[in-house]
Order: structure tokens, then sequence, then C-alpha cells
């Protein structure tokens, strides 16, 4: 069998002395920066470059498509491998002090690519769309930003805009899969070129011995345990602990962010830099290291191998070394201790917690997780008065509610209005008939002059000492499930027709204040019947998302609260804003099966 | 075995090794389409209205509007597939306990022969503007092949697919189904 020329040559090149294990890195870093343009490939068939859209196609490469997550982690970690193998393998060179002439042109070409690495790993971050890709981004472009003269320009050319946008993610992206790639292919002929043409830098005693063995087959036997090394950590990696993926990218939110550990060192430089001294911390230093790496070979010319012979060299070497590991060390010991950081984890990591389940229903064609959104709405706008999922119901201070406003109960809690856990839900329905005026439900709502409104409108069903009200537990139930076909939804237990028929015709009593729903002859709309009383809700609907939306933009329509109504109206909402509060309301249902 | 030969081969394995780890995970997102039940396998049922819009002795051409899945993405309702409603010349509709109507077609625009949409004018009838496919529009044939006139071609490979079409409540509502180009008989994508 014939091998192409230079897969022949790869076998055949010479290796003077023997095969070493200290050869493996260049090889091990090529396997690395290979898996990572593979997998890269496969991403892309997935992945969408849009503002809108990026979150929403890394959450299905991650959740959704087949082994999809196996492939972006072993990418996630196959990134830090590749600056992990590339520090490698500089150091390597350096030490056995391969930089110097002749092999210049290797040397200065492997820095220009790690210089492209960095640019890999810069561009590749703020890809999902993610909050933590977000907001370490934005650090790295404001630094380019805060450069004199040049900067403002720089960084609107590098985002497409003055701000972040799709515009961004595109040249990000055109980044990240063409122009860097592309670079790095016209780096890398000319430095497997040199190498080829001058080999590896042996130790002196290996030069000495005058004798030389091929590549094929021990050095290549070295390389291949590496590399088998190398794939068993990113898989072990990749299966175990998985790449990860924040809540979606929120520039309002408060989200504390770090860059990837490799670039601790640069994010730690920047605390020891006030003003516009920051510029040496962003920009001077780094430069100056940079330049340094590159002009090393006419730094040092050198014959002499060993270190102590090129200390002029090997020191700035040492001390940059030991400044990164302690400035890394310095960032994450600093970030382990503080508390408050600790706890800014925690609030985030549940945050993405959150968002990827609500990301189970699908995206709107917004991009956006609709109960996600209509969650922080609910936490911005519904929190001062309802609670949900432990939100928005403050504590006493002395038996009062803050600002006066709701009234307390005796475990100290101060409502305002329903409490809307279990929306939609039979418990729901089932609390409003049997404690219709608990603190929790229409109890503590307050007109303006601080009378209780619905205090004792609605009596308990469930008092067995009030006989001309009271209702038997299956009656209830009865009505429960009778109820719950106004809300348009499924339930597990699913609804049982012939308990809900037997309500129907016990609701009779409920009827005088609420009217039954209509059959599905058409949209569940809410219509109110004049009673004899102040306006009362009927209950046609009640909890569909029609009576949700009906509610936000018109509480106190006749057909609704009425008279009684306190809520303000929340019609000022854009309609997508209310379809997230409707679909964030709708998760409040703890037996409902349609999210 | 000797030392070079024994490396030799425990370079293939590790070589082996290294390339199946690498390739089979890429395989899973590759091959995802046809690995993974596509779309929910219910097929959406769209209602286009009161049947009295449709007059005795017409075809009309209209359009069945749909919410589906686009990737991770819930699309709102946009447009899925192109229909004609063609209604016999009776005065009345009838409908069975089904809801089905002896007075009423429905058949896909999907034309069976590549798949793109069939025109209909009074004057050339159904008329496949790629290919020149020509179905038949009396109500009796309506949807079948047109003879072949001399001259003229006629390469689908079937009749124009007819779709299940109710009547509930004085409207119409017809299911959606996409039938595979192509093939002699009509089969539903998926």
């Amino acid at each position: 069998m014939k091998l192409p020329s230079f897969v022949q040559h790869t076998f055949d090149h010479e290796i003077p002395g023997r095969a070493r294990i200290r050869y493996v890195f260049g090889s091990g870093l090529f396997f690395a920066m290979a898996l990572q343009v593979l997998t890269g490939i496969v991403m892309a068939f997935y992945y969408v470059p849009s503002a809108r859209e990026a979150y929403a196609s890394v959450y299905s490469i991650q959740y959704e498509v087949t082994w999809g997550w196996l492939v972006r982690g072993l990418h996630h970690f196959g990134a830090s491998a590749v600056v992990v193998l590339a520090g490698l393998h500089l150091l390597q060179v350096f030490l056995s002090g391969a930089y110097r002439k002749p092999r210049e042109m290797s040397w200065i070409t492997g820095v220009l690519m790690l210089g492209l690495i960095m640019g890999f790993a810069l561009t590749g971050y703020l890809l999902p769309w993610d909050q933590k890709g977000y907001f370490a981004t934005q650090v790295a472009t404001n630094i380019a930003g805060g450069v004199p003269v040049v900067g403002e320009a720089t960084q609107t050319l590098i985002q497409g805009g003055t701000e972040y946008g799709t515009a961004t993610l595109t040249r990000f992206y055109a980044l990240h899969v063409f122009a860097l790639p592309l670079g790095l292919l016209v780096l890398i002929v000319p430095h497997l070129i040199y190498f080829f043409r001058h080999g590896v830098t042996a130790p002196g005693k290996d030069l000495v011995s005058g004798r030389s063995i091929k590549f094929w087959p021990v050095q290549a036997f070295y390389d291949l345990v590496f590399i088998t090394v190398i794939l068993g950590v990113l898989l072990t990696l990749a299966v175990f602990v998985g790449a990860p993926l924040d809540a979606p990218a929120d520039p309002s939110s408060s989200y504390v962010a770090r860059p990837e550990w490799y670039f601790l060192f640069l994010f730690q430089i920047l605390k020891y830099f006030e003003g516009p001294m920051m510029l040496l911390g962003t920009v001077i230093i780094p430069g100056l290291a940079a330049t340094y790496l590159v002009i090393l070979p006419w730094l040092d010319r050198s014959k002499e191998n060993t270190l102590k012979a090129r200390w002029k060299t090997v020191a700035p070497m040492a001390f940059g070394l030991v400044a990164l590991a302690a400035l890394t060390l310095v960032a994450m010991s600093e970030d382990a201790n503080n508390k408050s950081y600790q706890a800014q984890l925690a609030v985030q990591a549940e945050e993405a917690k959150v968002a990827k389940k609500y990301a189970r229903n699908g995206f709107t064609a917004y991009g956006t997780i609709e109960a996600l959104e209509g969650r922080k709405l609910f936490r911005t706008h519904c929190t001062s008065c309802h609670e949900a999922e432990g939100e928005g119901t403050p504590e006493c201070i002395d038996g009062k509610c803050p600002s006066d406003f709701g009234l307390c109960d005796s475990q100290e809690q101060c409502y305002r209005a329903p409490v809307l856990d279990h929306l939609g839900s039979r418990k729901w329905f089932l609390d409003q008939i049997e404690r219709p005026d608990h603190p929790t439900k229409f109890g503590t709502i307050l007109d303006k002059a601080g009378n209780a409104i619905f205090k004792g409108e609605m009596p308990s069903y469930a008092d067995p000492d009030d006989e001309s009200n009271f209702m038997q537990p299956t009656v209830r139930a009865g009505v429960v499930e009778y109820l719950i076909q106004g809300t348009g939804r499924r339930y597990d237990p699913p609804i049982d027709t012939a308990l809900a028929k037997k309500g129907e015709e016990d609701f009779g009593e409920c009827a005088y204040c609420h009217e039954p729903t209509e059959g599905r002859t058409g949209p569940l709309l809410i219509d109110v019947v004049p009673g004899s009383r102040p306006q009362v809700m009927r209950l046609a609907g009640y909890g569909s998302d029609a009576f949700l939306r009906s509610v936000l933009n018109d509480p106190g329509h006749e057909r609704l609260y009425g008279e009684l109504n306190v809520m303000p109206s929340f019609s000022h909402l854009h309609y997508t804003q209310q379809d997230a509060l409707i679909a964030y309301l709708r998760t409040l249902c703890t037996d409902c099966v349609d999210p | 075995m000797n030392r070079r030969s024994f490396l030799v081969w425990a370079n293939g394995v590790l070589g082996g090794i290294v390339g199946l780890v690498v390739a089979v995970p890429l395989l899973g997102p590759l091959l995802d389409p046809v690995l993974r039940k596509q779309g929910s396998g219910e097929r959406p049922r769209v209602d286009v209205g009161p049947v009295d819009q449709f007059k005795p002795g017409t075809v009309t051409q209209t359009m069945l509007v749909t919410s589906k899945m686009d990737g991770p993405i819930k699309m709102p309702p946009r447009p899925d597939l192109g229909v004609f409603v063609i209604r016999d010349t009776a005065k009345t509709i009838t409908v069975d306990a089904e809801g089905r109507s002896p007075n009423l077609k429905v058949l896909s625009r999907e034309c069976p022969h590549l798949g793109c949409n069939v025109d209909y004018d009074k004057a050339n009838g159904f008329l496949c503007p790629c290919h020149n496919s020509r179905f038949a529009t009396e109500f009796e044939k309506a949807g079948t092949k047109q003879e072949i006139r001399a001259g003229a071609t006629n390469p689908s490979p079937r009749r124009l697919d007819s779709l299940d079409a109710r009547i509930e409540d004085g409207r119409l509502v017809i299911e959606v189904v996409h039938f595979r180009p192509g093939r002699p008989q009509a089969e539903p994508r998926a």
C-alpha cells in the first residue's frame, strides 16, 4: 500500500537518539484541535447564529439532538484541552530551547496560533448566548472599547454595532468557524513544514549518540497513548460533568460573570489597576508578554542548551508563568472565599435550572422561553400583592404589614391578594370552596379604606356547623370536577366526566352567584348574569387562558370583580408579555399535564 | 512477536479505538433526523370556516394554517398546505353521522409527481406548472389524472390526493396530511 507522501514523511521522519515522552505534546495538541474541528462541524448542523435562536438551538443540541450533549461536551472540554496542551507544548519547546535558530518560523507561527486559540476561546464563549457567555464577553469587548483613540471604533466593529445583538453573534460565529480556522490552517502548514525540516530538538546526549530512529512505530506509540489518554479524559468529563448551559442571556439581570478558568489571570489583573491605569492590565502587560514571546528567538541567540546558560530568557519566562499561576490561584481563592459570590452562583444555577425546565415546552418564535419571561414579569409586576412559588409575601413587622398594606395572619405573613400557587388545579378550586376567606385567598383583600372586601361575602361550604351551606366532601369534589372543565386544560388524573356531571347538578346552588360554563360551542369567555347581589364573578371559563387575559386587562369589568375590584389593569403590557405571564401562571397548576 | 511488530499492532489498536470513539458520537447528531421520531404523530385538523362559503358547483382554493415545531421553536400559525375544496351542484349539503358529506371533496394542491403546487383556473383546470401534470376538475372525477391529449404529457404517477374533511357545527374541518410524491399510491409522509 502506498501512503500519501506527507503521511509517509510523517511516519519516516527521523528522531535523533530515541523516542521520548516529552515529544508527545505537539501531536496531542494537533489531535485536540482536530477534535474541535469535527465536533464543531457537527454542531454547526444545528447551531443558529441569531440573538433570537442561538440559545434555543444550543438548548436543542444539549437536550434534544441524539448525543448532542456528548458532542457539545467534547467540544466544551476540548477547548480547555487545546489551551492546556498549547501551554504544555509551548513550555516543552521553550525548555528544550527549540525556539532558536533555525526553528524561528516554527516558534513564531506557534505563538501566533496560540493567539488564535485564545480568539477561538473568546468567540466560542459567546455563541450559546447564555448568561455566562453574554456577560463574560461583555467584559472582553468593553476592554477593547477602553483602548484610547481606536477603542470605541474597535468595539463597535467587533460588536457589529454599539450594543450586543445578532450582528455580534454573526460576527463571532464567522470568526469562530471561518476566519480563525482559516488563520490556523495558514499558520499550521509552515509550522509543520519547518518542523519536519528541522525535526525535534533532542537533548544534547541524544545528539551526541549519533543514532536516530524513525517516528514509526515507537514515537507514534507514545503519541497514540497520549492521545488516548486525552480522549479518555475528555470523554469522562463530557459524560460525567457535561457542558454547562446557563439561563438565556438577559441584559437586565444581575449576573456575575467569570471568564473560563484559563482567562482568570487576565480577569484578576483587572482588579489591580485603577482608572486610566486599567490600560496597563488590559493591553500593555499582555501586549508586552506576547511581544516577548514573538521576539524570543532573537533575544536568545546562545548556542548553549542548558537552562543555566539561558537564564536571561528563562527568568522572564519563569516569572511570567509564576505570575500567571499565582493570578489564577488568587482569582480562584478570592471567589471561593467570597460568600456573596458563592450565594450568587447558587442563585444563577437555580435560574439556569428553572430556565431549562420551562424550555422543555419549547421556545417562542422570538426565541424566548415563555414561562421564564412570565416568571420575571410576575416577580416585577405582581409580587407586590400576589405570591407564587414563595415569592411575594413579606414578613410582618410588629404584627403589621410593611407599608400598612395587607393583613397579617397568625404565621406573621403579610397577605394582600390571593396566593396564586396551584392556580387552575383541583386544589385551587377546592380551597376556594372550603375557605374563601383564608388569608391566602380573598380574605385579606382590602379596599382603600382598609376594610376587607370579600370577607364573608362567600361562605365556606366545608363548615359542618353551617347547615344551610355545608356540602359533603364528595359533593365538593364533584363541583370541583365540574369547574375544572372550564379551564380548558388537561389533568392528571383526567377529568372524571361522571363526577363532573354530578357536580354540575350540585353547582346549581352556586349558580345563584356564579353562572356555569357554557358548552364548548364558542370560546370560553367570561360572562356575568346580573344577580340580586353586587356583581359577582361568573365561573364560565374560570382559570382558562382567556379568563387570565381578561383579569390582566380589565379586572374591574362587570363580568369579573366589578365594583369590588382593587387590582390594577395590566393592559399596558405588550400582548407577548401577557402571553408570557399566562404561560407562567399555567405552570402553577399542579395537576395539569398541558404546560 | 518482536518489539517492533508489537508496537505496530498496538498502534493499530489504539488508532482504531481513538478513531471509533471520536467517530461514533459524531454520528448521533448527524443521523439524528432519522434516529429520532419526528413530530407528535398527531395530524392537525384545521377549521377553514363555515361550509356554506363553498358555493354549489365551484372549486375553491384555500390554505390550511397550522402551528408547528421548528426544531425547539413553537412557530405561530403559518400556512402549511394548499387545498382545493370542490362542491357538487346540489343546492344543499348532506352530512353523514361522522360529519362527512358526499357533496364535498378536498384535494391537496401538492402535485403527486414531484410536489409542486397545482394551479386551478377555469380554462386549464388542475394543471401543475412544473411538469404539466393535469387532473380532472368535474366533481365526479375530480383529481383523477386527465387523459393525455395528442402531443401532451402527464407525468404524475397518481391522482391528486384527497384529504379527510368533516363538517362540525356547520364548519369545514380538514385533516392536514402531506403525501409522498413520486409513488403510485398515496403514502402519508410520516
